[in-house]
């Protein structure tokens, strides 16, 4: 195999320029920016640490980086714990219902967190219905969940789903054999779960950790409104940088700069830990999910029940409320579509931004993803390496940093673009890239290269050839990707409400807006809207994957 | 048309690891040549150089007088089959045929035909509006076999066709590859691990290890007179026993364990007395008997039905097998004392520390 070490001057190298020219652009300088912003002054642009002794030195700034990490490590002990016995249970036990109950776990993937935080304000809120209750029952004055335990509860039941998908997937891939070799040997039971089972999937527990971790690190939406004195890092981020626009950007950067320190941390730590625990493993004889007797049978069903009906409450206190009748800001008796009336009315044009952005956005991401996956995989040499790197590196950065980025380096001429449609679209196919790439990367690690040598040797030259034969061989994987993708960039928020003008606003950015200024019907109709088309798009993954799951 | 190949020379490094040290052989037109060597040796390397998919680091190679070295893989003309079938498994069995040709500018009409004949030739005319997916490996590597040589290669290159079918296929397939050969009679380059393969589909087998060419013959050549030990260990099930030359009479023999002395095939005119050699006995050359021969114990036996083999230790502690095809005798027990002639006439002989053959006539090839 020829690894092809030496660069040669073909088309795809003008691609891995063109590709790695746009990557220093939209993210490589607005991120060095952002550093270099950390230590510089802004009035005699000298260097200066000012702004770090400014956080290292007021507990109220120290105190939320142990907020954030307090509650993000908890949330992801809780996620992996709960989407790992959700996965094992589903799997090895026939569950009644099974396909309709996966179908909530997935949208509730899918639907944007904050949504979640709301819905449980209005039930678990102080004036929430729940609320209400116990406080008749039990004569106390409880004044309801409010920070840590509640993005706690929000954010396990938001992201446990992840570890579902993932653990479920890798168990998929464990052979049944290994588990009746277990109990063949006298390991039964609990031991057998952790003895055999959970050590084959231990890596993939650990990928899913990392992307619950990162989520829960840097989700925006759910501290700023059930987190209430609780402060966390972005959200820190985002109040100094919107409260000190054109004064000291540089505290902001330098928070920015930290978290990142802190994400590159657990990232490579994480990477480290699965290098050394990779385990092959493919499945000749899935495991069968067993019909189980009595009380286990019993147990097994109120288990995932209870777990699925809580993940997915959220969504239909949503829907539900988005039909209450309202006047004004108030709900009064009955029903109507008075919500969905104003909602269209006030917001008609952020629906059509989600639309028109995210449809742009993805069709970018497809585009620049599958090229650069494909001279990653296939023109291996130290620029695509580089390209490679370079393009897995938004993994680690939060939304709200990404924000902060690209405000501050496209602000001014020459590149004023700063409350364009255009840096919207831009954080969209920046986040999600990374996603796609490793997607059709994987796709293309499927098809054999000598499928392209083939086509070579019957005298295609090398463009024909990826264009009549990789090309339509990786089109099915890449099409459900983006799909995939498409759902996740609607539900974007934590950078996308740093960037945002009145003219660019979009559906999660008016649900969030209304949510802060009381408008619950608008917000739940709007987040009805966004619901209802990861619903559609989901229905037409399966429909054309012919496939019964996703792979985030 | 067919074309020779001349390789003159070439030289493949990955890195700092030296494949191919410098190797030269000539493949003439019309021939169906295969590399043979277990996996790590270079064969596929050197397959790959001629189509393209290498580079060639140093030295030549031509297809005709032509230097091909510096030809993009799309413009060689070859018609490559692979291991995996590589088969696009986004067109039907007629589209994947047909894809060379629809490279070569034809008409379409002229394009469906030849790919009717085509399809006809290997066998699988029925299946020509199905995708491959749903295929056996052996449909597919029909396929493979159909979309090669349809678009009337110089030179027909084959990386291990058959590995991945089972038995059954592969001896089907392993006929009807050769049965295509000889109709276009066009130049194949065949690549593989397996030595009895090499030896039924062979016109010529080069045997090679370390990115070198032990022996280039025909399949009988390499089998009867292997030139060095390697390749008589390579192909085919042989013994190898120390022996020294000695004189008997006339004529030169071989004196081996306790004594015991054969007469030697005709050997090269510098054998000398007293030279220190290995004696390549196969299996069916020795004689099962109770008089005369080495002496050895019978360790097991296993009854094959055509032919009764043997483990057998020899007094200096070596294990020989013998096939014993003679089945009106009975089976000599376990523990039995036995005695082994050999029909050295047949067999081969190797200076011991150069492990080259030593008998007259042999040589490496070319």
């Amino acid at each position: 195999m020829n690894k092809g070490h030496r660069i040669k001057w073909d088309v795809w190298l003008a691609i891995t320029i063109c590709a790695l020219a746009l990557f220093a652009l939209f993210f490589i300088y607005p991120i060095v920016k952002i550093f270099a912003n950390s230590v510089i002054d802004p009035e005699t642009k000298r260097f200066t640490l000012e702004a770090f002794q400014k956080f290292f030195s007021r507990k109220y700034y120290t105190s939320t980086v142990w907020n954030s990490l307090k509650v993000t490590t908890l949330v992801t002990l809780l996620a992996a714990t709960l989407g790992t016995a959700m996965a094992y249970v589903m799997r090895s036990i026939r569950i009644r219902g099974r396909g309709i109950l996966e179908i909530f776990i997935i949208i509730t993937v899918l639907s944007p967190p904050f949504i979640g935080a709301y819905s449980w304000i209005l039930l678990l809120g102080r004036s929430g219905v729940v609320t209400e209750v116990i406080d008749k029952l039990f004569g106390i004055q409880f004044n309801g969940i409010y920070g840590f335990s509640g993005i706690l509860l929000v954010l396990t039941l938001k992201l446990f789903p992840l570890i579902y998908l993932y653990v479920s997937g890798a168990l998929k891939n464990m052979d049944n054999s290994l588990n009746e070799a277990a109990e063949n040997l006298g390991t039964v039971g609990i031991r057998k779960i952790f003895k055999v089972v959970i050590p084959l999937i231990l890596p993939t527990i650990l990928a899913g950790s990392l992307l619950v971790f990162m989520r829960a690190l840097a989700d925006f939406g759910t501290p700023m409104l059930i987190g209430e004195g609780y402060r966390t890092l972005p959200v820190l981020i985002y109040t100094s940088f919107i409260s000190e626009m054109g004064g000291d950007a540089a505290f902001a950067s330098a928070i920015s700069v930290i978290v990142v320190v802190i994400t590159t941390i657990i990232f490579l730590s994480q990477k480290y830990v699965a290098s050394r625990k990779t385990i092959e493993m493919s499945s000749l004889r899935p495991m069968e999910p067993k019909p189980a007797k009595g009380l286990k049978n019993v147990l097994a069903h109120l288990f995932v029940y209870l777990i699925v009906f809580l993940a997915a409450l959220p969504q239909f206190v949503v829907i539900y409320t988005s039909f209450l009748k309202t006047n004004g800001r108030i709900f009064v008796q009955g029903f109507s579509f008075d919500s969905y009336i104003s909602a269209f009315s006030k917001m008609g044009s952020s629906i059509t931004n989600t639309y028109l952005y995210s449809i742009a956005a993805i069709l970018i991401i497809v585009v620049i993803g599958t090229l650069v996956a494909y001279v990653a995989e296939r023109k291996r040499n130290v620029l695509t390496g580089t390209l490679d790197t370079l393009t897995m590196i938004p993994y680690i950065i939060p939304g709200s940093v990404l924000g902060i980025a690209l405000l501050t380096a496209f602000n001014q001429r020459p590149l004023l673009l700063s409350g364009t449609a255009f840096i919207i679209i831009a954080v969209f196919v920046i986040r999600r890239l990374p996603y796609t790439i490793r997607s059709s990367a994987a796709i293309l690690h499927q098809i054999s290269p000598s499928v392209e040598e083939a086509a070579q040797s019957l005298g295609a030259t090398p463009l024909k050839t990826f264009r009549k034969v990789t090309l339509p061989m990786m089109v099915p994987g890449v099409m459900s990707g983006a799909l995939m993708s498409w759902m996740s960039v609607i539900s974007e928020l934590s950078a996308s409400i740093i960037l945002y003008v009145g003219t660019t606003k979009t559906l999660t950015i008016s649900i969030y807006t209304e949510v802060i200024r009381g408008n619950y019907g608008v917000a739940a109709a709007l987040a009805t809207i966004l619901t209802a088309t990861t619903v559609i798009a989901l229905l037409i993954f399966f429909k054309l994957t012919g496939r019964k799951e996703i792979d985030m | 048309m067919s074309v020779s190949i001349s390789i003159n020379q070439v030289v493949k490094r990955f890195g700092e690891r030296m494949i191919i040290p410098g190797l030269s052989v000539k493949i003439r037109e019309g021939e169906f040549f295969t590399l043979l060597g277990s996996s790590g040796c270079g064969k596929t390397t050197l397959l790959r150089m001629i189509a393209g998919f290498n580079t060639i680091e140093e030295g030549t190679i031509h297809f005709n007088d032509t230097i091909i070295n510096n030809i993009p893989p799309h413009k060689r003309n070859i018609g490559m089959v692979f291991q995996n079938y590589a088969i696009f498994p986004h067109l039907t069995t007629a589209e994947n045929v047909a894809f060379g040709l629809k490279n070569r500018k034809m008409n379409r009409s002229e394009i469906d035909a030849k790919v009717m004949e085509m399809l006809k030739v290997v066998k699988i005319d029925d299946l020509k509006d199905r995708l491959p997916s749903k295929m056996s490996g052996g449909q597919q590597q029909r396929i493979a076999l159909a979309r090669a040589i349809v678009i009337q290669p110089d030179v027909l290159l084959m990386d291990e066709p058959l590995s991945n079918l089972d038995a059954k296929l592969r001896l089907e397939m392993r006929s009807a590859i050769k049965e295509i050969q000889n109709r276009f009679k066009i130049t194949t380059v065949y690549v593989t691990h397996d030595q009895e393969e090499a030896l039924a589909i062979s016109d010529r087998i080069a045997v090679m290890k370390d990115g070198i060419i032990q022996q280039i013959g025909s399949p009988v050549d390499i089998y009867q007179r292997p030139y060095n030990t390697f390749v008589a260990t390579f192909i085919g099930q042989s013994n190898l026993l120390d022996g020294r030359i000695v004189r008997m009479g006339d004529e030169l023999g071989i004196e081996l364990v306790n004594g015991y002395r054969v007469a030697a095939p005709e050997l090269n005119a510098d054998v000398f007395e007293g030279q220190e050699v290995k004696l390549l006995v196969r299996p069916n050359h020795f004689e099962l008997n109770q008089d005369i021969g080495l002496e050895g114990q019978v360790i097991d036996s296993t009854f094959l039905g055509m032919h009764i083999q043997y483990r057998i230790r020899l007094v200096n502690d070596q294990t020989v097998e013998v096939l014993d095809q003679d089945m009106t005798k009975s089976i000599a027990p376990k523990g039995a004392h036995v005695k082994l002639k050999i029909n050295a006439q047949l067999c081969n002989v190797f200076d011991r520390k150069t492990e080259v053959s030593i008998v007259r006539g042999v040589t490496r090839g070319e």
